[in-house]
């Protein structure tokens, strides 16, 4: 007994160390994020068509933060740019995949008939990975930004299909369910103020850490041969791009690419402490 | 029950999801709203006259009902006939099945290279938990995690070739799996199609050597995924079992540490990354076709990304189906491998 | 009773005080104290949960928890040392000297090994237990493992399992919960052990069950002329197998006697009111006497006696000093201020 209080307090010492790594992650994807949304505003797209040849292949200096590539634009405008397009597709992809697959999952959970099939076809899905599928719709669609998100939430959905299946399946076993039932509590207001609530939040703590993988297939597709050309700033692309140059200059791959790292990195660590947070062994 | 009946039920179940995966391959390729099912097939700039056009579609069955196309298209598939690609100028499948061995020993060295560097370690960090190797192993593990794979590979790419090269230092080599010289001087007759096995098995020194050498880089580059992962779900794993009544057990026995922990705790800390090794392989198939971009590595995944930039969707989508039943029949090892640790699963 | 051989005590603590670590802080959870086990006895431990005897019992074998810390006192097993003890020695001595046998026998035993491997590990680690004449070394790997399977099989039979040859061979999973604790004490058997500890070897079980294995106790203490250590909080399992008993209370031994002594004379006001509290078929009584109250946590102790809160008998210096063990027949010792128990 004595034991378990001491695993709780390393537990929670751990917790606290890991939530301050986790608010520093937390502030640098804040930043990013930021950084993000007011690029649109800050930076004109004209940038992406401010063709000087005079001053390709610039390495870094005050005037360009990041160097400029062989079309002599600015990386770092670029770059920012790109955060806002990547982001917002990333966060759409996750966002709608939550959706859908938490809708789908609380129904496959309450719904005995609609259980079975559902439950086949999200293992359908995630028997093909998830990259392969997204191709092959993306390359079915055509290749643009958008049908590559389309493809990559037709991708995701299963997987929070299936936790969230769990969590209300073993939800409706627990005693105070039975509880507010047999006092005559509606079976609306059951699943709407009680078990979705206790259900849905570990599901969502696995967010972050998906957007971070959204991010990196997204930026991976794109680097293939999916991306939206050389007008359309994005991570990815802009990766490719710079690998011609690579010798010559490093700085156009490792800049995107370490702001790719970078997001990924915050949005993991702040995924780990959200989902700490929402295990059951943890909490007291 | 027995071993066979599990085996056999899981093959059953296994079979259902490929059928599965058939449908949606199928109306990838003629169903989509808006997309015409012959644009796969007409090279762009090469205009195809109206009979030849026609033909392909008696061909291809596309005037009769979706349900009768998705008949003979399974006919097809079962038959061996996946369709014809423009850009291996081959079947699907034969493009395919020839590339095959080259991402086999890719994949296959990734996950050697995953398996020898995390099982010990998320292990070690397990039994030291919360002291410095622990976190060193954390801290390695979740920036390999965030890491993503086509930068990881363009920097060892920078490092290992281009840097180590101006240094004037025997550098790794960054494309293909074998180096062209030495293909052509010391030619390998191929009797598995795995160039180390084969070089080995005929004596061939100078090809072994290359081969090797051509295979760090991009192995290495596509075992870090995994091996991010593996790490993890180890050193969480061993930490669930090391806290198990039983360990007390052993250890009140007089038993060694180290008997208790490689016979009791790591047989039952080990299951859980065996589930996982079903969706690794399908992470590192993914990881594949970036890997073998990057690395110009003659695989099945390069010959997709090809496919992809030739708007070749009869290609990708067979590589698609490809990808799936070889995920399909790796699991179904998996689950048997499970069976064999842990006995409780076959009752 | 037949003479007893002399030699040293099997077990014997002295003094023993030991902390926990609880939420930052370290907690006084054994206060001094004492035991003593000559060989072929059984002692009972009794007292309630949290009264600190699974802890007492841990300490001898050396497997206490990560947040306990020894604060004083010793520990001898015939007549040798144990605290202090390298890791190393003390995984020989749980090898050959002390066996200890747990409550739950379902999440003690491995489950993805047999349960004759579990026991024939006990043969691979002392080989020595496989042939009396010492003649092990010369004996190869295959006939070794041949001979720590028939042992398997012995042990087995020993402890009473119905057809042994084939449980051998049967994982965990599948036997009953009576089945898995015989296991478990065949495992603990098979070591030759000096000293068996038996930590609520019954509580996990059904009654019936719990009566199987007190027989089997019983008769095994009788065959093998076992030394046993029996935590206990049932005081009918003591009344059925121990020799003496020494009973508990809030980390400290409030009283230690002879079985039949303790059940018919009990001095101390906490076993007074621990065997009144037992209900029997012979009872006429329709009132039950509970102690009122309950155990006071570890974290915050009453001064002097630690029962006086709770005492029917509560005197003047009992909130002051903590009453010593102090001798009050022969075999006997209460640590009450009412017999005299002076500064402890």
């Amino acid at each position: 007994m004595a034991a378990l209080g001491v695993a709780r307090l390393y537990a929670a010492a751990g917790h606290f160390r890991r939530a301050r790594l986790a608010a520093a992650a937390g502030l640098v994807f804040l930043a990013i994020f930021v950084a993000g949304l007011a690029a649109p505003a800050l930076i004109p797209s004209s940038v992406v068509r401010d063709v000087k040849f005079a001053a390709k292949l610039a390495p870094p200096s005050a005037a360009h933060w990041f160097g400029t590539d062989d079309f002599g634009r600015d990386l770092f405008s670029l770059v920012l740019l790109a955060t806002h397009l990547d982001l917002r597709a990333a966060l759409t992809v996750v966002g709608a995949a939550l959706v859908i697959g938490v809708g789908l999952g609380a129904l496959a959970g309450f719904v005995k008939g609609l259980d079975e099939p559902l439950m086949r076809i999200s293992d359908v899905f995630l028997s093909i990975p998830s990259l392969v599928l997204a191709m092959a719709i993306a390359s079915v669609l055509g290749r643009s930004l958008e049908n590559l998100s389309l493809a990559l939430v037709f991708v995701s959905w299963p997987i929070y299909c299936r936790l969230m299946r769990g969590q209300v399946l073993s939800e409706k076993e627990k005693p105070y369910v039975r509880a507010l039932r047999s006092l005559g509590v509606g079976r609306v207001r059951l699943i709407v103020r009680h078990i979705v609530p206790n259900t849905v939040f570990p599901v969502i703590a696995r967010a972050p850490a998906d957007v971070g993988l959204v991010l990196i297939t997204l930026a991976a597709l794109s680097y293939i041969g999916f991306g939206p050309g050389p007008y359309v700033p994005e991570w990815g692309s802009l990766v490719a791009a710079g690998q011609a140059y690579i010798f010559q200059a490093p700085w156009l791959v490792l800049f995107p690419g370490g702001a790719i790292f970078l997001t990924s990195l915050s949005l993991n660590l702040l995924g780990d402490w959200a989902r700490d947070l929402f295990d059951p062994r943890l909490r007291s | 029950m027995g071993f066979v009946a599990y085996a056999l039920r899981r093959l059953a179940y296994l079979g259902l999801v490929l059928l599965g995966v058939s449908l949606i391959v199928f109306f990838l390729l003629r169903g989509m709203p808006g997309v015409d099912p012959l644009a796969a097939y007409i090279a762009p700039g090469l205009p195809m006259s109206p009979e030849a056009l026609r033909g392909l579609r008696a061909e291809l069955h596309l005037d009769d009902p979706l349900p009768v196309q998705y008949v003979y298209y399974v006919a097809g598939l079962l038959r061996g006939d996946w369709g014809f690609s423009r850009t291996a100028a081959q079947p699907v499948l034969g493009a395919l099945l020839g590339r095959l061995p080259a991402t086999i020993e890719l994949a296959v060295a990734a996950v050697l290279l995953s398996a020898l560097l995390g099982i010990p370690a998320g292990v070690v960090a397990a039994l030291r938990k919360d002291r410095a190797t622990d976190v060193a192993v954390r801290v390695v593990s979740i920036t390999g995690i965030s890491f993503p794979v086509f930068w990881l590979g363009i920097l060892l790419q920078l490092v290992f070739f281009y840097y180590l090269q101006t240094l004037g230092l025997p550098s790794l080599p960054s494309r293909g799996r074998v180096g062209d010289l030495v293909a052509l001087q010391h030619p390998l007759g191929p009797i598995t199609g795995s160039y180390l096995i084969d070089s080995v098995l005929r004596g061939n020194a100078p090809f072994l050597a290359s081969a090797a050498s051509h295979l760090v880089l991009p192995a290495f580059t596509l075992s870090l995924i995994s091996l991010a992962a593996l790490v993890r779900i180890m050193r969480a794993s061993m930490l669930e079992v090391l806290r198990q009544d039983y360990i007390l057990l052993a250890r009140s026995k007089g038993l060694s540490g180290r008997v208790v922990v490689l016979r009791h705790a790591l047989r039952n800390a080990i299951t859980p990354v065996l589930t996982t090794a079903g969706t690794t392989l399908g992470i590192l198939l993914g990881g594949a076709v970036v890997v073998e971009t990057v690395f110009s590595w003659p695989g099945i995944g390069l010959l997709a990304a090809q496919g992809i930039l030739n708007n070749d969707s009869v290609l990708v989508v067979g590589f698609t189906l490809f990808v799936a039943t070889m995920m399909v029949f790796v699991n179904l090892l998996v689950d048997v491998l499970y069976a064999v640790v842990d006995p409780r699963v076959r009752y | 009773m037949p003479p007893r051989d002399p030699g040293p005590p099997v077990l014997e603590v002295q003094e023993l005080s030991l902390e926990l670590g609880i939420r930052g802080r370290w907690v006084p959870a054994l206060d001094r104290v004492s035991l003593r086990i000559e060989r072929g006895e059984a002692l009972g431990l009794v007292g309630e949960s949290g009264s600190g005897k699974s802890l007492t019992a841990l300490s001898v074998p050396g497997l206490l928890p990560a947040n306990a810390r020894v604060t004083g006192g010793a520990i001898r097993v015939m007549g040798e040392d144990v605290l202090g003890r390298s890791e190393r020695e003390l995984a020989g001595l749980r090898a050959r000297s002390v066996a200890f046998v747990f409550q739950n026998p379902t999440t003690y035993l491995n489950p993805v090994l047999t349960v004759g491997r579990q026991i024939a590990e006990v043969f691979e680690r002392s080989p020595e237990l496989l042939d009396p004449s010492g003649r092990v070394a010369a004996l190869s790997r295959g006939e070794r493992r041949r001979r720590a399977r028939h042992k398997s099989i012995e042990y087995l039979r020993l402890v009473r399992i119905p057809d042994p040859e084939r449980i051998v061979d049967q994982y965990p999973f599948a036997l009953s919960g009576g089945m898995q604790q015989r296991v478990v004490i065949a495992m603990a058997l098979a070591r030759r052990p000096h000293l068996v500890i038996a930590d609520e070897i019954t509580t996990a079980l059904d009654v019936t069950v719990q009566a199987q294995i007190l027989g089997l106790l019983a008769e095994l203490r009788r065959q093998i002329d076992m030394t046993l250590l029996l935590i206990t909080h049932d005081l009918g399992i003591v009344a059925q197998l121990a020799d003496r008993v020494a009973v508990m209370y809030s980390g400290r031994v409030v009283e230690s006697a002879d079985v039949r002594r303790l059940f018919r004379a009990p001095r101390h006001p906490y076993s007074r009111a621990l065997l009144q509290a037992v209900p029997t078929l012979h009872d006429d009584r329709t009132v039950f006497r509970p102690i009122p109250g309950s155990m006071p946590a570890i974290t915050d102790p009453p001064g002097g006696c630690r029962f006086h809160p709770r005492c029917p008998e509560v005197f003047a210096p009992c909130a002051g000093t903590r009453p010593g063990l102090a001798p009050v027949e022969e075999g006997h010792t209460v640590a009450c201020h009412l017999y005299g128990g002076g500064a402890g």
